[in-house]
């Protein structure tokens, strides 16, 4: 998780992944960090993601967006 | 009967489809009658308190068709509305307030903005709203404002670290409205998918043609962009048929990978501008959605929303540059050299462009106006205006219009038009920074950032975060004990490529 957060917290230096949530609602992050932060998961964990993943819910929080990769991992 | 204001296009709407549905959000839809009712309270709130004409009314915007019922009621009320990005650093906005000093600032109802009360009132949305309509007062108000007065400043970045606010005439907005109109065919059964904010110009494009129309847009929720599958999704249910948006959304949601699986079928046009098209991108979308007409658009916010356009028809390589095409009516675009005289026919030039559309010039920096908007030096017997780019463009063997490259430092990110020069004036301010350049990676379409001196890169961060847009905080920070010099001294940005592609220090 610490690594996850600091690989989210080098795309988005604003936003304070261990406590915040919500991030897609409150429109923390936008488009073009969404491509790096799923870029950056995919190449940094060897996992694939597909448009399917791409849901408000797998990416409101650092909690959803490591429960995706573990997920994934699976 | 002619437009002269843009609020008549409302007033006509309302006549002719008062329960049609104008504009809706996630959360609200107005009808035409409802838009324009809100409008005249809000209209009516203004004239009560402010009495004023003609003077700027600043809207702090949302992805609502609430900041359009405010739009309309600065306009009629006889006044031109300043859109504030709510997001944008409170130094930033400040500085916005105090240049242009607006009668007020409506705020929606509990948006969390900075307190810019010290600069001009705020004013809540649910206040003026509710105001008692006095439509003879409004009507009084705008028979009073030509159609070469204002009708909204929108600010873009700045090269010297100051953004500038464009001032655009009601008239100009029209002329493109109607051209607009005629050469794409629009009517009132489109069904318009907003993407661009409303402090954005490219959304000029969705809120005009939408209401001269009495047609419908949907203000798109800002998380459709991040997940473009919800997108198509609710753009087939609720059956689009038009999409007028800024390039980079539109090769976003190429590289999704969400039109293999939504195409909507109702999906007749797609309009593009804000930056250069990439043909990759285009052919995905036009493997995904063959019967669509695509457009690209071409112009500074300068010359009211865009200046040129190209109907794609022909098949484009993957590697091949799309053409910015020709001119739109009532406008002219001539490419010019350093003294300002026409290229050869080839020859790149600079785009300068004349004609109605041209902004009446930068928010209280009459220097600036004047060396951007200058005299057409083929005519010295009367005042005839061109505006200078600063993009260089060229006519291809088939006779379209070319962009080639800019002339300075300007570039197009996100979707945005960001001097470089403005991030590198607030960056060399920060404490411990000796020298500062900045480059843009088009392919990878980062900014980055590159600065020697004793600086933490987290300081640079910080003030970036504070002074600057997020879509202008630089993407890369790179440490070099030296910036490159060439050998007369100026700054060599080719050898600053290098290093920060593949110096250890970055």
């Amino acid at each position: 998780m610490e690594e996850l957060i600091a690989l989210l917290s080098e795309i988005c230096p604003s936003i304070d992944f261990e406590n915040e949530t919500d991030l897609v609602d409150r429109e923390r992050i936008d488009s073009f960090e969404l491509v790096a932060i799923v870029s950056t998961l995919m190449d940094h964990y060897e996992i694939e993601l597909d448009v399917e993943d791409l849901l408000p819910e797998n990416f409101n929080s650092a909690e959803a967006i490591y429960r995706l990769i573990e997920s994934r991992r699976g | 009967m002619y437009q002269k204001n843009l609020y008549d296009y409302l007033s006509d709407a309302v006549r002719t489809a008062p329960d049609k549905l104008a504009f809706a959000d996630e959360r609200t839809g107005y009808t035409y009658a409802q838009l324009y009712d809100r409008a005249e309270a809000i209209g009516s709130y203004l004239f009560e308190r402010f009495g004023a004409l003609n003077r700027p009314i600043a809207v702090a915007v949302e992805r609502s068709a609430d900041t359009l019922a405010a739009f309309f009621g600065v306009l009629a009320s006889g006044n031109y509305y300043l859109p504030i990005d709510p997001h944008m650093p409170v130094r930033r906005m400040e500085h916005i307030l105090a240049q242009v000093r607006p009668l007020c600032l409506i705020t929606p109802d509990g948006t969390d903005l900075p307190d810019t009360t010290a600069l001009c009132p705020t004013v809540l949305f649910s206040q003026a709203v509710e105001h008692t309509t006095d439509s003879a007062a409004l009507c009084a108000q705008r028979a009073q404002v030509l159609d070469i007065d204002p009708a909204y400043i929108i600010f873009t970045s700045g090269s010297t670290g100051v953004p500038k606010g464009i001032v655009v005439c009601h008239r100009s907005v029209i002329d493109f409205t109607e051209w607009m109109s005629e050469t794409f065919g629009f009517g009132g059964d489109d069904i318009f998918g907003n993407q661009a904010p409303f402090y954005f110009d490219l959304s000029v494009k969705d809120i005009y043609q939408t209401v001269k129309h009495a047609a419908t847009c949907h203000i798109f929720p800002h998380r459709f962009f991040l997940f473009p599958k919800l997108l198509l999704e609710f753009a087939e249910k609720e059956g689009i048929t038009a999409f007028i948006w800024a390039t980079s959304a539109f090769h976003l949601v190429a590289n999704s990978g969400a039109l293999e699986r939504v195409a909507p079928a109702s999906l007749g046009k797609v309009i593009l501008g804000g930056e250069a098209l990439q043909a990759k991108q285009l052919n995905r979308w036009r493997r995904a959605l063959p019967q669509v007409e695509y457009v690209n658009l071409y112009g500074p916010t300068e010359v009211t929303v865009d200046c040129t356009y190209y109907k794609i028809e022909r098949e484009f390589a993957d590697c091949e540059s799309i053409p910015i095409g020709k001119v739109c009516e009532n406008k002219q675009v001539l490419l010019l050299n350093e003294d300002l005289q026409s290229v050869p026919q080839g020859s790149i030039g600079e785009i300068c462009v004349r004609g109605i559309g041209l902004a009446l010039g930068y928010f209280g920096d009459r220097e600036k106006t004047d060396a951007a908007f200058v005299q057409n030096p083929a005519n010295t017997a009367y005042r005839d205006l061109i505006y200078r780019t600063g993009d260089l463009g060229k006519i291809n063997e088939r006779g379209e219009i070319c962009f080639c490259a800019r002339k300075d430092n300007q570039v197009k990110h996100m979707g945005y038009r960001i001097e470089l020069a403005e991030i590198e004036t607030v960056l060399s301010a920060v404490p411990g920074v000796d020298q500062i350049a900045c480059i843009f990676d088009r392919e990878k379409d980062r900014i980055i950032a590159c600065y020697s001196g004793q600086a933490e890169e987290s300081a640079l961060s910080r003030a970036a975060a504070e002074l600057l847009p997020k879509y202008m905080n630089p993407n890369v920070r790179c440490h070099m004990e030296q910036l490159p010099r060439t050998s007369n001294g100026k700054l060599d940005r080719n050898a600053l490529w290098k290093i920060s592609e593949h110096g250890t220090d970055c």
